[in-house]
């Protein structure tokens, strides 16, 4: 196995809350070979969020490091964090994120354009075609449904090739059947060999990995491997559970 | 990235409207000007009426165009502010700043663009009529006509798209630079850029009121007079309207002095709203600040001149642009007032919505905006006022012998007047709508 296509390195994040600061990351080591799906989950201000944040160079950590493929995001200036953002890494979110007045194929094209890159029609086309779209790419996001628009956005994220897929609670906005469809096509990536890392709250989601990391207070207590829904959800319902176990004992002190 | 800013300012009429009006206006006041500088370099015009035909647009045109950044800043960061989510996602998928930045001011320049045909007409024909009137009061030989040939004009227009695009490009920095995913912007930054603005706006104020007093060592009838009075009352209300943050603070530090009055609903809300979120009353002070400072400031000193001065034609003519000035200046502020009131309250929609929820009325809702808008009225006329006549001391001194005649009340109450009567009529007729359709 060489380089992983994200590695950490007692990664900490602390933020200045309004009663003193917030520790959101408190140390983690996290390897995601190539070609892996990975899930993570945990309780509401587990970090989850801040962890793909930090990966991803979005927000500098605290301390520790995040790299990509073997750069060391922190040595990096926000141009080049644009750059890389643009060129290595794709992102799909919960929101879509999808501009108005563009059309899907636009959309598509736009990491293209922002890196003064011409856009192939074909290769949009297949991209298209590939997130099961081929007959909407003049479409506009208003124009299509929910499932849709994630689907746009995932051909988005993949129209540069990217190292890492990053994936924000992507079917949070969506019914179960489009949630499904999103779901399935990030598999289908992952078994053609696209790495992707998805924060997320739902056990089903979860279930279409190849790994699941659980985070809680700011650091990785579980991982599971080849996850069912089920086991998702019963880890997940112990690690709440012990999770306010641990804040009333707070509480009482 | 132009095709994608014209893409995307077609998909945002209401902020282009905005950025446009700006620009429009901006543009029939310098072609006037132009207008006027064109005559004055025409062959055609009298040898003695060159100096006046060509300083006289020059001083005005270079205020104006100060003042059109000055808003076209303003108005390009209000706009973006409710363009965030946009901004953000753009940033996200791999946008630099600089990129960001690239495309508001492409956006802005093909905004103004559209703007500058009918900003032509309506220059040349504001610059015939000065002409006219300037004509009609003997104040040049009638064999000087209006003159203002092409290329000054036009030189004007492009003056006007350079300065708009230069302050989308200033305006959009700091929306550019904030972190797609909500970082708070670090403290040290934050102060340094304070301080910045704070060391601008003590420059303006010093440079303003030390314009006003060096008035104090010339004599009556010496044109440099006011020459220097007016430049320093627009120097002054613009400091001024740069300090509206510190203005704002101060308006939260008085009520939180009187925590103990009985309040309704609506008041409570407002005290609320101006101390938790006071960037959103912001806009309002710097324009009204500017407006009410400018005006008060040029009436007041004009009507200083009219008293003590000869009645002579001259003078009247004078008299006359200047209050022309005014009124083009006062409507330039109140455009942006306008535009921004509207679309701060435009973003607040949500808000709106949840107040209705849990049982609001449209009145309370539009009660609680009434009085955020009357603390930020009450402070920056206060504050334009007290500026004004700090300006106009010197040259009531020199003119009449005395400070007294600075402080007739009238040029500050028609200013005051209609400042508050646009801000709170604005917010009036913008908050019930926006309230009724949340």
């Amino acid at each position: 196995m060489g380089i992983p296509a994200v590695r950490t390195r007692d990664l900490r994040c602390r933020f200045a809350g309004e009663a003193g600061p917030v520790d959101a990351l408190r140390g983690i080591d996290l390897d995601v070979a190539r070609g892996s799906f990975v899930a993570i989950m945990g309780p509401s201000g587990s970090g989850k969020t801040t962890l793909l944040h930090c990966a991803a160079g979005l927000r500098t950590p605290t301390s520790g490091t995040a790299e990509l493929d073997g750069v060391n995001l922190s040595q990096l200036g926000e141009a080049r964090l644009a750059e890389l953002r643009r060129r290595r890494i794709g992102f799909v979110f919960q929101s879509f994120n999808l501009l108005p007045a563009l059309t899907a194929a636009e959309n598509i094209e736009l990491p293209l354009r922002l890196d003064s890159r011409r856009a192939d029609p074909r290769h949009t086309a297949a991209l298209l075609a590939r997130v099961g779209l081929g007959n909407r790419g003049q479409h506009r996001p208003d124009q299509l449904s929910g499932g849709q628009k994630q689907r746009v956005a995932v051909a988005r994220a993949l129209i540069t090739g990217p190292d890492v897929v990053f994936a924000d609670e992507p079917t949070g906005a969506l019914d179960i059947r489009s949630a499904r469809e999103v779901l399935s096509l990030l598999r289908q990536l992952a078994d053609q060999g696209q790495t992707i890392i998805m924060v997320t709250h739902d056990p089903v989601a979860a279930s279409f990995s190849d790994e699941v990391l659980f985070l809680a207070d700011g650091l990785i207590v579980d991982r599971l491997a080849q996850p069912s829904a089920r086991a998702v959800a019963s880890r997940m319902a112990t690690l709440v559970e012990s999770a306010e176990r641990a804040a009333n004992a707070a509480g009482v002190r | 990235m132009i095709a994608l800013a014209c893409r995307l300012f077609r998909h945002h009429r209401a902020t282009a409207l905005a950025t446009g009006l700006v620009a429009l206006v901006g543009m029939a006041l310098v072609v006037a000007m132009a207008a006027l500088l064109g005559t004055g370099l025409a062959d055609g015009t009298a040898r003695a009426d060159r100096p006046f035909l060509t300083q006289f647009p020059l001083i005005m045109g270079g205020w104006v165009v100060a003042i059109v950044v000055f808003a076209m800043v303003s108005t390009v960061g209000v706009t973006l502010s409710g363009r965030a989510a946009e901004i953000g996602g753009l940033r996200l998928i791999g946008a630099t700043p600089r990129q960001v930045r690239v495309l508001v001011s492409a956006e802005t320049l093909a905004v103004s663009a559209a703007a500058a045909l009918p900003g032509l007409g309506a220059g040349y024909l504001l610059g015939w009529i000065l002409m006219a009137s300037i004509r009609s009061a003997g104040l040049t030989d009638p064999a000087s006509s209006f003159a203002p040939g092409l290329g000054v004009p036009v030189a004007g227009v492009a003056l006007v798209l350079v300065a708009s695009t230069v302050a989308a490009w200033i305006g959009s920095r700091k929306p550019a630079e904030r972190s797609p995913v909500e970082d708070p912007v670090p403290a040290t930054s934050k102060q340094r850029r304070e301080k910045g603005r704070r060391v601008v706006a003590a420059v303006l104020l010093i440079a303003g009121v030390g314009s006003a007093s060096a008035v104090l060592g010339l004599s009556a009838d010496n044109i440099a007079t006011t020459a220097m009075t007016g430049p320093a009352t627009v120097l002054t209300a613009i400091g001024l309207a740069v300090l509206a943050p510190e203005l704002v603070n101060v308006v939260n530090r008085i009520l939180r002095g009187f925590p103990a009055l009985p309040r309704g609903a609506a008041a409570h809300l407002a005290a609320i709203n101006l101390s938790a979120a006071p960037e959103r009353v912001r806009p309002v002070v710097t324009f009204l600040t500017l407006l009410v400072g400018v005006s008060a400031g040029t009436l007041s000193m004009q009507g200083i001149e009219n008293q003590h001065a000869s009645a002579d034609s001259t003078a009247q003519v004078l008299a006359s642009i200047n209050y022309l000035v005014v009124v083009l200046i006062a409507l330039f502020t109140a455009i942006a007032l306008t535009n921004n009131l509207v679309a701060a309250i435009g973003r607040r929609r949500e808000e709106f919505a949840v107040l209705s929820l849990i049982g609001s009325t449209t009145r309370q809702a539009r009660g609680m905006l009434l009085r955020e808008t009357t603390a930020a009225t009450i402070v920056s006329v206060a504050v334009a006022g007290i500026g004004a006549l700090v300006c106009v001391i010197p040259f009531a001194i020199v003119k009449t012998g005395s400070p007294a005649a600075a402080f007739d009340a009238g040029p500050y109450l028609l200013s005051i007047a209609i400042g508050a009567a646009i801000a709170l009529g604005v917010t009036s007729v913008a908050g019930s709508r926006t309230i009724r359709n949340a």
